[in-house]
């Protein structure tokens, strides 16, 4: 039997094992395969097998100088590029990433997908429901529900409320925009006081759901972590450690590392402890470790691990990157030719943002990136 | 007397290493309508290291793949750029 007749199943599990450039060369072989390889299914299949098999680890900063790189493979060799398509600015906020999509948010609100190994991206549509950018200040967060098979991006928003006195009473509004209908619908108002934690932050996508540190309207106004379910679209509260402080612990951060929700709770003049949700939902579960570095290193947050989880990326309020060894709990530079305000880490996908944006959206922009091109071996 | 799986897994490295292509692809098709999984992913796993990093050339020759793009296919090898980054140079075997 000739190779381009096999069972799909068979070219699908053959195929998906394959690292993401061997697949994109292979989608240049001949039509069928541009076909095969492209196929909602079996880029499925592919991430699936990518996410229990890769130990790659890939970052995107957002550097001093307002250019985003991506760098695949941290351990061993060092491939940062600049990314092309986008005009960064100081405002630049990498809200997260899922199934190798990256949302980021820039200056004037404009928000985009991008997947930062192929190349592609695409504007996600302004929301009609958007607050006026002046009087209001926003929040987002990023991430897949698996029982619509739909990403979504949720932003919460609130007026800016200089009256301090109501300030535990303005309403956050929760909008959601479903990337596969391409539509924005604002589901609810939050439950919770967001503006207390004085900071904005990007929620933290973990188990289906979004995540961010905010106050109970109860009695006390405890500090709670709100998860905001991207499948039924409402808040739910997960336990904190029990040793973290119940009234202030909304100061803190959340991020995802690992592939769990942590907090990181960060000493004035000492060490960074983080704390690790290892079983999802359960309080016990919470582990602790600490960072301990010297002042002057000046930490600002973890990034991912690398190395079995050996070692920590952080970035430094000195807008570089450092990496923490646990085990010998050194520290050592990394892309110092390069820094990094901000940044967040990503799996290798053959998602194409674009042919997941919904029929409905008005401003689609569909940004083709032309990569320059030195020296393009052709093999033919 | 059952072998150990130190045994098992060096007759299976042996087994797909020292295996021509055709016949993988023989057996591939046999697990696959066998439904022995085991068999199916060892298989499907060498064939996919073979493929990995060669030339779309070299794919095209070990498969039988047959070129059938028009003047198009300039325009997909630009919209799949990022494939050759960074990548060592192929083989071309």
């Amino acid at each position: 039997m000739e190779f381009g007749h096999f069972p799909q199943e068979i070219l699908i599990e053959i195929f998906s094992r394959l690292p993401l450039k061997s697949v994109g060369k292979c989608r240049c072989l001949a039509e069928l395969w541009r076909e095969q390889l492209s196929t909602p299914h079996f880029i499925k299949s592919h991430l699936t097998h990518q996410n229990h098999h890769s130990h790659q680890v890939n970052l995107i900063l957002n550097t001093p100088y307002h250019t985003i790189y991506s760098r695949s493979s941290i351990e061993g060799h060092t491939v940062w590029k600049k990314l092309p398509g986008l005009d960064l600015c100081e405002w630049t906020d990498i809200v997260g990433s899922c199934d190798g999509l990256v949302l980021m948010v820039l200056e004037e609100f404009e928000k985009f997908l991008v997947n930062p190994i192929t190349r592609q991206l695409v504007k996600v549509p302004k929301s009609p429901l958007a607050l006026k950018r002046k009087e209001s200040f926003s929040m987002h967060g990023f991430g897949y529900d698996s029982a619509s098979d739909d990403y979504k991006v949720v932003t919460l928003s609130y007026y800016d409320s200089t009256d301090n006195h109501y300030a535990d009473r303005v309403e956050t509004f929760v909008d959601v925009f479903s990337v596969k209908r391409g539509v924005w619908r604002r589901v609810d108002i939050s439950p919770y006081d967001h503006l207390c934690k004085g900071t904005l932050s990007s929620g933290a996508f973990v188990n289906g759901a979004l995540h961010w540190l905010a106050r109970s309207r109860k009695l006390g106004s405890p500090s709670v972590i709100a998860a905001f379910n991207l499948a039924n679209e409402v808040f739910d509260e997960i336990p904190a450690p029990s040793d973290v402080d119940v009234q202030n612990f909304v100061f803190n951060e959340l991020v995802v590392l690992g592939g769990c929700l942590c907090m990181i709770v960060d000493g004035p003049y000492g060490p960074m402890d983080v704390w690790t949700m290892e079983e999802y939902g359960l309080k016990q579960s919470w582990t602790k470790f600490r960072i301990q570095v010297d002042y002057e290193w000046d930490i600002f947050k973890p990034l991912c691990f690398i190395g079995d989880d050996e070692e920590v990326v952080l970035v430094t309020h000195r807008e570089t990157l450092v990496v923490y060894n646990r085990t010998n709990r050194t520290v050592r530079e990394m892309a110092t030719n390069i820094g990094a305000i901000d940044g967040c880490s990503f799996v290798e996908s053959l998602v194409c943002p674009a042919a997941l944006i919904g029929p409905k959206s008005e401003n689609r922009c569909l940004v083709k990136v032309k990569v320059k091109t030195e020296k393009i071996p052709l093999m033919l | 007397m059952v072998a150990s799986p130190t045994r098992k897994r060096d007759f299976d490295e042996e087994f797909v290493t020292e295996t021509k292509m055709s016949v993988l692809f023989e057996v591939v098709l046999a697990a696959n309508y066998l439904d022995i999984k085991g068999l199916l992913d060892l298989v499907c796993q060498e064939i996919a290291d073979r493929m990995e990093n060669k030339s779309v050339k070299w794919v095209r020759k070990t498969f039988f793949i047959e070129n059938d793009f028009t003047p198009e296919e300039e325009e997909i090898k630009h919209e799949h750029a990022w494939a050759w980054e960074g990548v060592e140079s192929d083989e071309d075997d």
